[in-house]
Parts: C-alpha cells; sequence; structure tokens
C-alpha cells in the first residue's frame, strides 16, 4: 500500500560511506586537474610555488585517489 | 559550529571577531571553478540527508545512527566533530604567535585524554547502553542529576551553534566578501534539512567528508611551503632567528614570563591536559556521541584510539602553517601582530593579525581550483561542527529533557518525530542567538567560556561515579553543581573590578582585574588561554573535593543498581583477538609516540 508505514517498507542496502567520499573526490579531482592544466602555462598572478604545478598534480592525486574508493566500493552483486 | 572554546583559547577568539570590523577589504578572490567546488559541496549535502532520511526511521537510527559504524568511520567522524575551521584557523595563529607551545593542544592536551576514553571509560559507556553522557548520570546517580546535565548542555550546545554560525559568517565576510546574513541562513537551512531528515548518520556522514576536504584542501599549504623554505630544519632554523625560544614544547615552560603564551607546564598539564582536555574530550557528548555510535565495543575502543592519532596527526595541517606564517609570511614583507595593535587600527599596508596567518598562506600557495577547495574545506568545517551541535541537541533534548521531564510513555516514532523538530527548533534557536551575536558578539563569546566550565565538572563526576562505587547520587548532584559554580564563580572573580567609589566593586565582562588573575593564575598578567586553564583546574579539585566529601557523609547506591556502571562492578571486556586489533595495543603505541614527540620538541 501507498501509505504504509517507512518501517514496514523494505529498505534498500545503504550506499558505502566511502564510495560518496570516493565519488567527491574524484570530482574535485578531475576539476583541479583540468584547471592545471588549462593554466600550465598561464599561472594565477600572485601565487607562489607555480613553477611546481601543485595544482595538476594534486588535482591528478585526488583523481587517482578518488577513483580507488569507488572502484572499490562501487556495489557488487552479491556483496 | 566544534565546540571551540576548548581548542581555540578566548585570546584568539575575540579577535577573530574584531577582525572583521578592523581590516577592510577581503583576503582571497576565488574565480569560476572554485565556486563550482563550494556549489556542489551544497548540492553533495543535502544530496546525502534526503538521502539518509529512509534510513533514520528508528530512533536508534536517527539519534545513534544505527550503532552500525565501523571503527574508522566512528574514529574520523570523532576526530572531524573537532576540527572546525576555527579551531585550524585559531590554533595556526596560535603557533605564529606563541610557535610550538602552540601544538599541545594536539599532544598532552588532547592524546592523553581521548587515549583515557577509548580504553577506560568507553567500556561503561558502551555497556550500559546509553543514548547520551546524561543519560549515564540518570542510571549512576538519578533523574537530577540526568536533568541538570540535559538541561544544560542543551542551552550550551545551541549557544555554541548560534556563535558558531555568527563565527562562519563573519570569517567569510572577512576572507570572501560575502553577506554575513545570508551566509548565515543559507548555511543554516541546509544544516538544518540534512539533519532532520538524516539524523546522527548524516551528521556523520558529512563529518566524515568534512576530514577528507579538510586534509585535501590544507595539506599542500604546508607541503609548499616546506618545499619553499627548504625543510623542517630551516623553518625551525629560520624561526629562531626572528624570535629565540618558539621552536620547543617544554623548555620555555619553566615560567610564564619565558614565553608569549604566558603559560608555564603546570598550567599546561593540570589544567589544559588534565582538567579541560579530559573534560572535553570523555564527556561533551557531542564528542563521545561518535564514538558510541559504533557497532560494537571493540569498534568504539579502536575507533576512539584511531581519533587520537587522527587529533596526532592535525600538527601537520594547524600547527606547521602557523609556523610557516610565522618564517615566510615575515620573509616577504608581512608583519603579523596581535589585534589590539595600532597598526591594524590604522590599516597600515603589509600588517596583518596572527589570525589572517592561514588564509594568508592559502592566498600564498593555492591557485583557482585549489583555493576553492580550500575555501570548501573551510566551510565544511563550519557546517558540520554546526551539525554535530545540532545531532547531538537533537539526542539530548529527546532522551533527556523531553522524555523524562515531559512525556514519559510515547511509541519511537513519536521520540524521532520529536527529534526531527528539536533539530529545526535548534537551528532557529541558533540562528536567534547569531542575530544577538551582531549586538552583543563579546558577551557571548564569554559565554562559550561557560561551557568549558560545565564540562569539566562533569568529568569529575562521571570520572569518580565510574571509578568509585562509594560516590553516592547526592554527591553526584551536588557535587557537580557546586564545581560548575566554583568554576562560574572564578569567572565572576576575575572580571570583577573596583568601581570608583570606595569598596564598590563592577562587573565587567570585557575586562579582568589582574590581581584577581593572579590570584587564580598565579601570574597577574595571564593571558585568556593561562587564565581558562587555571580556572579549569580550580574547578576540577573542587568537583572531587565536593564529591568525595559529600559521598562520605550520604548514602550509596546497593551495588545491585551499579551493575555494568562502575568498575569492580562491571565485567572486564577484554577484546579478543590478535594484538594487532586490540584498542590497549595501540593506546600503547600512541602514547610512545607522544613521549616520542615531546622529547623531540623538548
Amino acid at each position: 500500500m501507498e501509505n504504509e508505514t517507512p518501517a514496514s517498507a523494505p529498505v534498500p542496502k545503504m550506499v558505502p560511506i566511502w564510495l560518496i567520499i570516493g565519488i567527491t573526490i574524484l570530482v574535485y579531482g578531475v576539476a583541479i586537474a583540468v584547471t592545471g592544466i588549462v593554466r600550465w602555462n598561464h599561472p594565477a598572478p600572485g601565487v607562489a610555488m607555480t613553477r611546481l604545478h601543485a595544482d595538476f598534480w594534486w588535482g591528478l592525486f585526488m583523481t587517482a585517489l578518488g577513483l580507488f574508493y569507488v572502484i572499490r566500493f562501487w556495489p557488487k552483486p552479491g556483496r | 559550529m566544534t565546540r571551540w572554546p576548548l581548542d581555540l583559547p578566548t585570546m584568539l577568539c575575540r579577535p577573530l571577531f574584531v577582525l572583521a570590523q578592523t581590516a577592510p577589504g577581503t583576503l582571497l578572490t576565488l574565480a569560476p571553478v572554485d565556486y563550482g567546488i563550494i556549489v556542489f559541496y551544497f548540492a553533495l549535502v543535502l544530496g546525502i540527508g534526503l538521502y539518509l532520511k529512509k534510513y533514520a526511521a528508528t530512533g536508534e537510527d536517527f539519534f545513534m545512527a544505527g550503532h552500525k559504524l565501523t571503527a574508522w568511520i566512528a574514529g574520523l567522524s570523532f576526530i572531524s566533530a573537532n576540527l572546525s575551521t576555527l579551531e585550524t584557523m585559531g590554533w595556526s595563529a596560535m603557533a605564529a604567535q606563541t610557535g610550538l607551545i602552540g601544538a599541545h593542544a594536539y599532544l598532552i592536551g588532547a592524546i592523553p585524554a581521548i587515549l583515557f576514553l577509548g580504553v577506560v571509560m568507553m567500556p561503561f559507556y558502551y555497556i550500559s547502553r546509553i543514548h547520551s553522557v546524561p543519560g549515564y548520570l540518570k542510571l549512576r546517580f538519578g533523574e537530577a542529576s540526568r536533568s541538570l546535565a540535559g538541561v544544560s548542555f542543551a542551552v550550551m550546545t545551541i549557544f555554541v551553534c548560534g556563535v558558531g554560525m555568527f563565527s562562519m559568517a563573519r570569517v567569510l565576510n572577512l576572507i570572501l566578501g560575502w553577506e554575513m546574513q545570508r551566509t548565515i541562513w543559507i548555511s543554516s537551512i541546509c544544516v538544518a534539512a540534512y539533519v532532520m531528515l538524516g539524523g546522527l548518520l548524516s551528521a556523520i556522514l558529512n563529518e566524515v567528508l568534512q576530514y577528507f576536504l579538510i586534509w585535501l584542501g590544507l595539506a599542500l599549504v604546508p607541503i609548499l611551503g616546506l618545499w619553499e623554505i627548504g625543510g623542517w630544519h630551516n623553518l625551525l632554523r629560520t624561526i629562531d632567528h626572528i624570535q629565540p625560544g618558539l621552536t620547543h614544547l617544554w623548555s620555555t615552560l619553566g615560567s610564564p614570563k619565558d614565553n608569549p603564551a604566558g603559560m608555564d607546564w603546570f598550567g599546561i598539564v593540570f589544567g589544559q591536559g588534565l582538567a579541560i582536555s579530559f573534560g572535553y574530550w570523555c564527556t561533551d557528548f557531542l564528542q563521545v556521541q561518535r564514538v558510541m555510535a559504533a557497532k560494537d565495543l571493540r569498534s568504539a575502543q579502536n575507533g576512539t584510539v584511531i581519533g587520537a592519532g587522527l587529533k596526532m596527526m592535525a600538527i601537520v595541517i594547524v600547527t606547521i602553517p602557523g609556523l610557516l606564517g610565522l618564517a615566510v609570511l615575515t620573509q616577504h614583507g608581512i608583519h603579523l601582530v596581535g589585534e589590539g595593535a595600532p597598526e591594524l587600527q590604522q590599516h597600515l599596508p603589509g600588517y596583518h593579525s596572527y589570525n589572517d596567518v592561514l588564509p594568508l598562506l592559502m592566498c600564498r600557495y593555492l591557485g583557482p581550483g585549489l583555493l576553492g577547495l580550500g575555501v570548501t574545506a573551510m566551510i565544511a568545517g563550519f557546517m558540520s561542527g554546526m551539525a554535530g551541535n545540532i545531532s547531538a541537541f537533537a539526542t539530548v533534548w529527546t532522551y533527556d529533557v523531553y522524555r523524562p521531564l515531559i512525556r514519559k510513555q510515547a511509541s519511537d516514532a513519536h521520540y524521532v518525530a520529536i527529534g526531527r523538530w528539536a533539530s529545526v527548533l535548534g537551528v532557529l534557536i541558533a540562528i536567534a542567538t547569531a542575530y544577538v551575536c551582531f549586538s552583543f558578539d563579546n558577551i557571548l563569546q564569554e559565554l562559550q567560556v561557560l561551557v568549558l566550565f560545565f564540562i569539566v565538572p562533569l568529568f569529575g563526576t562521571v570520572t569518580l561515579g565510574m571509578l568509585w562505587k562509594r560516590i553516592t547520587p547526592a554527591a553526584g548532584f551536588w557535587g557537580f553543581l557546586i564545581g560548575i559554580l566554583a568554576a562560574m564563580g572564578q569567572w565572576v572573580w576575575i572580571h570583577l573590578l573596583p568601581a570608583a567609589a570606595p569598596g564598590h566593586w563592577r562587573f565587567d565582562m570585557g575586562n579582568v582585574y589582574k590581581p584577581h588573575v593572579a590570584q587564580i593564575a598565579g601570574y597577574a598578567d595571564a593571558g585568556g588561554f593561562s587564565q581558562n586553564t587555571y580556572m579549569s583546574f580550580w574547578a576540577l579539585l573542587v568537583t572531587v573535593v565536593a564529591v568525595v566529601l559529600i559521598s562520605l557523609v550520604t548514602a550509596p547506591k546497593p551495588d545491585a543498581e551499579l551493575k555494568n556502571l562502575v568498575m569492580g562492578l562491571t565485567p572486564r571486556t577484554e577484546i579478543q583477538g590478535p594484538w594487532l586489533q586490540r584498542p590497549i595495543f595501540w593506546a600503547g603505541v600512541l602514547s610512545l609516540v607522544l613521549i616520542g614527540i615531546n622529547l623531540y620538541l623538548w
């Protein structure tokens, strides 16, 4: 019935918290890495140590970290 | 917000409010990609709240996250509830001003207490299956103690949340130029929505997310800073060159006159390390609730020990940036001064408050994208702190105020509904508090110190009750109350100044009377942080003495009623399994690391 209480309705298994963390890090990582590429030859004025291209490398690191969590905790049938 | 008065000294908090009035313009400028990152964060937390609503249908789910948390999630949430933006900004400023002494908040000022919670206290909390720390007081001492703790905690939690909202609006106004009222309402609606929908689970998930954001958003500051200055040893050498004596943890604590913090070793060990730290980490329900929601006792204990390790690591993103601020910024023509400095009042170029250290370093090292992540981490730090307070308020209000005092018998669904509405009501009262701050920020600032004075006597009472069965219900109530009054009495005492008429006194919240400060802290020029540590120590001492003396002249509870509540009447909870999974092993490892760091940086 439509008006059944939530307690009686079957609740699907919750997505792992690590998957949500992974997706967030992945999205942010891609955004920061892409910004790093775009600004590779046009560093933001006033920012120090731009020769290290920290935005690109940090974005890449975050992308890899996010991907690891997404792949590791992606819901699989039977788990 | 996180309960910052314990970790963020008053001497640093007040300047954060003043800052917005003294420094014109903004420190940071965001690019479109930065705004995109911030908007994504808001959409994400609202989505999480909506998603988790169906998993928070019962009281156990809504108030205790279903007792499903693993050790890592419990530990991350436990420490994230403390790692707020005011904490990172405030302790970075402290490190820039006082050097490594500021790192004590992450060492002796936290680790022993967290390990004590995990190894000694957690079994009592967990085995008694309570929903809150006041709930333990009910079982151990009776309804009167629980009501006193429940009502006080509920009121103070909302105050702290409101001041947190105001602080967030002020800080974001200062560094980004955002309009304050809009910031308060947007963040509040967001927090109210996701806590009302998902309860503690929602708050915890956002705290874990916040932990990752803070590290990923701020870690580049110390990395690039150390790279630029040539490594750790060069950093220490540079600071020694600028101002000797700031690169040691203990060697300048022989006398409060020997260090810029105005502290001595006694205040650090017995004030910060014992009274404040143990009170905050072991009995502040906002913190304890996170690990009590673990799926079993082993996870609760291991989660707490993990939290201790994570707390120690925060030195990297808090203390080191503070030291870098002192070394790097000074080398580049920026002068860091205290809040009262005339240079700030005159808006002289190149002069900044110590409180600006972290935003200035973010501005220096983080370009577009990275800066958005750093600012998102700051916003997340504020919002998850507010959510933590609201979820703790909803639990204590429902279980320790509403149920025992207003409606004793009702269905589980009714109490969940009360918890949801309490979340919304709590946010609304907090918003009202934030608005009051616009007119009376210093008063509410001082009120936050009272939270500390409530928590410290609570720790004395709860701990004695856990460790000694002779402690009586009467002592639990009256000793706790006497401790609170002793703490508040000291606070009033140092704010009593001679009036114009001879023999008369006036109360001035904005000033202290140095002879009274000297009576309490042993040093007339003791700063706000030093005053608080000493007042906390004396409050703890008065509480312990009062509880013990009253116990000796009143009747204790029979042993049968103290089962699972007191040491000696609670079955030993030896965690079985490989030693690598035992909390006592990792507590020992962390203790050795703590000793090692203290010796290395002595």
